[in-house]
């Protein structure tokens, strides 16, 4: 047996030591919702501490073999980057995560790839109204680096009633979006490692991306991109930046009356 | 690896299962292990007990975090070797603490191979 298939074998040993020890924190996390539900405590350390057992299940899921672990626990992460008002949280929304976790550790198994997609997608977007979770007109993958500008540009699509997924590190992204099959997939042209063009390119050549949406953010002019593929929207940051964007969810969603954008 | 004896190692982190896995990783690089802890207040204590050759410390922690656990070890000895381990989400964060001293890091949000693998890589350039 290989050093690397012996070493495999022993992290297979550990899985459990993991799973049990993400059960516990999934319930530590659970406390710290009732004690929002209940307004008991300060809510911003129970919502911090939440944060912080999440993390720490999503660390461990990929190492030991559980990547709907970590993927169902990036969610959360995005979901609560892309709700706006971290005061009003909608504690079920967290709830539904959790449970989705919970599902996998108590199987003791990875889901196959139509019930992860599947899993994925169920999972609730940050868009509230009334405090009634609307329709979702559609599920988008943002790749770009984590900064203030993807805050804004997350939280206003998901207030137009997209579920988003965020990823930053273009690797992870493509493994993202062949698992998520999103509708849409808006790359920044600025990336770690990749541009955003090198990255769009690889993801269209994928069977199962060829007919999604793509779209580039970028600062530039359209001008500057010769190897931009004609089939691929530019989004440009900036004055335009809400119209570009408001064009490619009509056009290529086929939203006839979108609601106004909250950066015009 | 150029290192007469084993390298000395200890691990901060506040979850066991990655302390087991980077316990596992470690030994089949060739360290040994001499002490673990779950933040970095107590890793700090066990850091000045020990004086282990390498720490491989976590970022998120509760009551005393990497970067702060970092620059408490860099006080105590400013040649400490410290390799941040993290998940791809933190790399700003990753940033700040190479740039306040520590040697190296490790993605630990990978499959185990490619962490062995890595962790290798980063041991022989501080061990050789």
């Amino acid at each position: 047996m290989s050093d690397d298939a012996n070493f495999e074998m022993m992290m297979q040993a550990l899985a459990g030591e993991f799973l049990d020890e993400s059960l516990d924190k999934l319930e530590q996390a659970e406390e710290c919702l009732d004690n929002i539900r209940n307004k008991s405590g300060n809510p911003a350390d129970n919502l911090l501490q939440i944060k912080r057992d999440i993390h720490s299940i999503k660390g461990g899921g990929i190492p030991y073999g559980f990547p709907t672990i970590s993927k169902l626990c990036h969610g959360l992460e995005d979901y609560l980057e892309t709700t706006s008002d971290q005061n009003n949280i909608n504690v079920d929304d967290i709830f539904t995560f959790i449970d989705g976790v919970r599902s996998i550790v108590h199987e003791r198994k990875e889901p196959d790839a139509d019930e992860q997609e599947m899993l994925l997608k169920s999972m609730p977007s940050g868009r509230k109204q009334s405090g009634v979770t609307s329709i979702t007109r559609g599920v988008g993958l943002l790749i770009m680096p984590k900064n203030l500008q993807r805050k804004v540009i997350s939280q206003e699509l998901v207030q137009m009633g997209f579920k988003l997924t965020l990823e930053d590190e273009p690797v992870r992204a493509i493994d993202t979006a062949l698992v998520l099959k999103p509708d849409f997939v808006m790359v920044s042209m600025v990336n770690e490692r990749l541009t955003g063009i090198e990255i769009v390119n690889m993801l269209m050549s994928a069977k199962a991306l060829q007919s999604k949406l793509f779209a580039i953010l970028s600062a530039d002019d359209v001008d500057q991109f010769p190897a931009l593929p004609t089939n691929v929207a530019l989004i440009k940051k900036g004055r335009t930046f809400s119209k570009d964007l408001l064009e490619f969810i009509h056009k290529g969603m086929g939203i006839a009356n979108s609601q106004q954008s909250i950066l015009e | 690896m150029a290192h007469e004896n084993k390298p000395t190692a200890i691990i901060i982190d506040d979850m066991a299962s990655m302390r087991s896995m980077a316990r596992v990783m470690l030994g089949a690089v060739g360290c040994e292990i001499v002490g673990e802890a779950e933040n970095g207040e107590i890793g700090l204590k066990l850091y000045l007990e020990k004086k282990p050759d390498l720490v491989l410390l976590d970022i998120e922690m509760p009551v005393k975090d990497g970067i702060s656990t970092l620059k408490s070890l860099l006080i105590k000895n400013p040649k400490v070797n410290v390799v941040m381990m993290t998940t791809v989400s933190n790399m700003a964060v990753v940033e700040s603490c190479i740039f306040a001293g520590a040697k190296d890091y490790i993605h630990k949000d990978k499959d185990p191979v490619t962490i062995k693998a890595r962790l290798e890589e980063v041991v022989n350039s501080i061990f050789s």
